[in-house]
């Protein structure tokens, strides 16, 4: 099958110019004429998911991979690692610091909104290695 | 009218420099054989290209200063914005009397809409999803249709101030006039393209001409010199936060004082838009009004007066204006709703998605071999859109690479 293929990298240290990746993948989403409500779940979760690569883990690689029908998302870090997945994907709950609550980030909805947005997501995660989490779109 | 170019570019004046192309908020514009062109579907009428040219070569689409009077019963809706173009005009009923002078039988202020609009947000504040933004900017709401697929559904439902007094005037005259539609002619008077393409495809039904303001600019000044006090009409009624909606001080400020956000300029907008899509000061505000035009309707195109001196005009205006009872009350405002606005999205290499992804795939290859320096020599805004342009089989050269 068909598919298009790209490759971000999320520069941890960026608070700023995060969200070029998702603001990209929405630019060749419209390109292929998707449906709006593809492109925006897309555009809100991997959002979330830069953001969160800023926040825990600063930053990593987004592979993305476009076909006519959805859109698989790989979302790779070396940060620390989530200790209790399912604390992470609770409404509300965040390990972010103050500084980063300041910024109007680490609000605990990261995980929970890319879970409500895609269809699919799995989460791969190793203390002191990484995380990888796996975002799965399709045309509905 | 769908598909008319609403703003074209004069040959014979455009001399193919690429300011126009540079400015332009949705990449619509692209220079060929030396010639600036418009695709038209992407245009929002922000007016920006229209400022920015040197020749005067933007010609924006306005209907015809005669057309006033041809109808059994001309009405002219007139936007406040208009108030701030004259010197010392501390009367508005004589520039409202001069306007009628023209060969209208009524005059109704859009001023009076903007009042209606400011009630019904404080009706729905609580049924809207936040945070709220405006309707009031045609421009804008195109921009967000075109752009922003996440802030659709933020786009107030509510109709622009213009809408809700054609709405209103048709039915006073049909009732109190007993005249049938087809006898009634609404005319809009502005300083706005953004206006004409969307009263044009979307509200036909209840504005039947556009005109632009500078286009009766000179015969006014002549008909106001001609007006004294005992041919002067009593014909403004609107209240003061009303009138300056003209300006982007807004339809809103009483009742989102704590908690909105306004700007005005396309690139302030863009940002602001930028940063919203991406979740950003959401939580702190729940009502945003953008202006596409810097200062607010003052600076639309199709005005004479520089917007900043046409803005603190409207201002003084403000001890001139008295308080009035509202001559309106409404316990509902669904009939000033439009239905939920739809994304548009203009940038698809094709309607079938098998063909745009293999399209997306070799623009994509051409992309990486450009220089990225998005100079705009090669006739497109940016090397992002030379890559579109030539898999959608328009022919393109870039000057830095060789061969091609």
């Amino acid at each position: 099958m068909t598919s298009i293929k790209q490759s971000y990298i999320v520069d941890g240290n960026d608070f700023i110019s995060c969200g070029h990746a998702s603001e990209a993948v929405k630019r060749t989403l419209k390109e292929l004429g998707m449906p709006s409500d593809l492109i925006r779940r897309v555009a809100i979760a991997m959002y979330e998911g830069e953001i969160n690569m800023v926040i825990h883990a600063e930053g990593g690689v987004a592979d993305v991979e476009i076909f006519s029908d959805g859109v698989k998302i790989y979302l790779r870090d070396h940060g620390k690692g989530i200790a209790d997945i399912e604390q992470a994907m609770q409404e509300g709950f965040s390990t972010a610091t103050d500084d980063i609550r300041e910024l109007g980030f680490g609000a605990g909805m990261g995980l929970p909104n890319m879970k409500k947005y895609a269809d699919e997501m799995e989460i791969d995660t190793e203390i002191g290695v990484g995380t990888t989490v796996y975002l799965g779109f399709k045309v509905r | 009218m769908e598909n008319k170019k609403f703003v074209e570019s004069a040959n014979e004046k455009c001399t193919g420099c690429d300011r126009c192309m540079k400015r332009c908020p949705t990449e619509a514009i692209r220079i060929k054989d030396g010639h600036a062109y418009i695709l038209s579907e992407r245009c929002v009428g922000c007016g920006e290209c229209v400022r920015v040219c040197p020749n005067g070569a933007k010609i924006e689409y306005y209907d015809d200063v005669k057309d006033i009077g041809k109808y059994n019963y001309n009405i002219a809706l007139v936007s406040p914005s208009i108030f701030g173009q004259f010197n010392n005009l501390r009367d508005i009923d004589i520039l409202l009397t001069a306007i009628k002078h023209l060969g209208f039988d009524e005059i109704c202020e859009v001023s009076i809409g903007a009042e209606i609009l400011s009630d019904a947000y404080s009706h729905l504040i609580d049924k809207l999803k936040k945070p709220i933004i405006s309707s009031a900017c045609p421009a804008i709401r195109n921009l967000i249709m075109m752009k922003y697929e996440t802030l659709v559904d933020n786009i107030s439902p509510l109709y622009q101030p213009e809408e809700v007094v054609a709405k209103l005037a048709i039915e006073k005259a049909k009732k109190t006039l007993d005249l049938r539609r087809g006898d009634i002619g609404v005319f809009l008077i502005t300083q706005c393209e953004a206006n004409v393409i969307e009263m044009k495809r979307n509200a036909a039904d209840i504005i039947d001409k556009v005109i632009a303001f500078k286009d009766i600019y000179f015969s006014l000044l002549a008909e106001m010199k001609k007006i004294d006090d005992s041919d002067k009409e009593r014909l403004s009624k609107a209240n003061w936060a009303g009138i300056i909606s003209g300006s982007n001080t807004g339809e809103a400020l009483k009742l989102f004082s704590d908690n909105m956000l306004t700007a005005s300029g396309i690139e302030n907008c863009l940002s602001i838009l930028n940063e919203l899509e991406r979740g950003s000061f959401l939580s702190n505000v729940d009502f945003i009004e953008l202006y596409a035009c810097t200062t607010g309707c003052t600076g639309g195109a199709a005005n004479m007066e520089n917007r900043f001196l046409a803005r603190t005009r409207l201002r003084q205006l403000k001890s001139e204006i008295p308080r009035r009872k509202k001559t309106y009350h409404f316990s509902s405002f669904s009939a000033f709703m439009h239905e939920p606005y739809k994304v548009k999205n203009v940038y698809a290499l094709s309607d079938d998605r098998e063909e745009a992804l293999e399209l997306s795939m070799k623009m994509h290859e051409i992309y990486s071999r450009l220089p990225k320096k998005d100079c705009g020599n090669c006739g497109a805004p940016s090397c992002r859109a030379f890559a579109e342009d030539v898999v959608k089989g328009f022919k393109r050269k870039c000057d830095f690479i060789k061969g091609d």
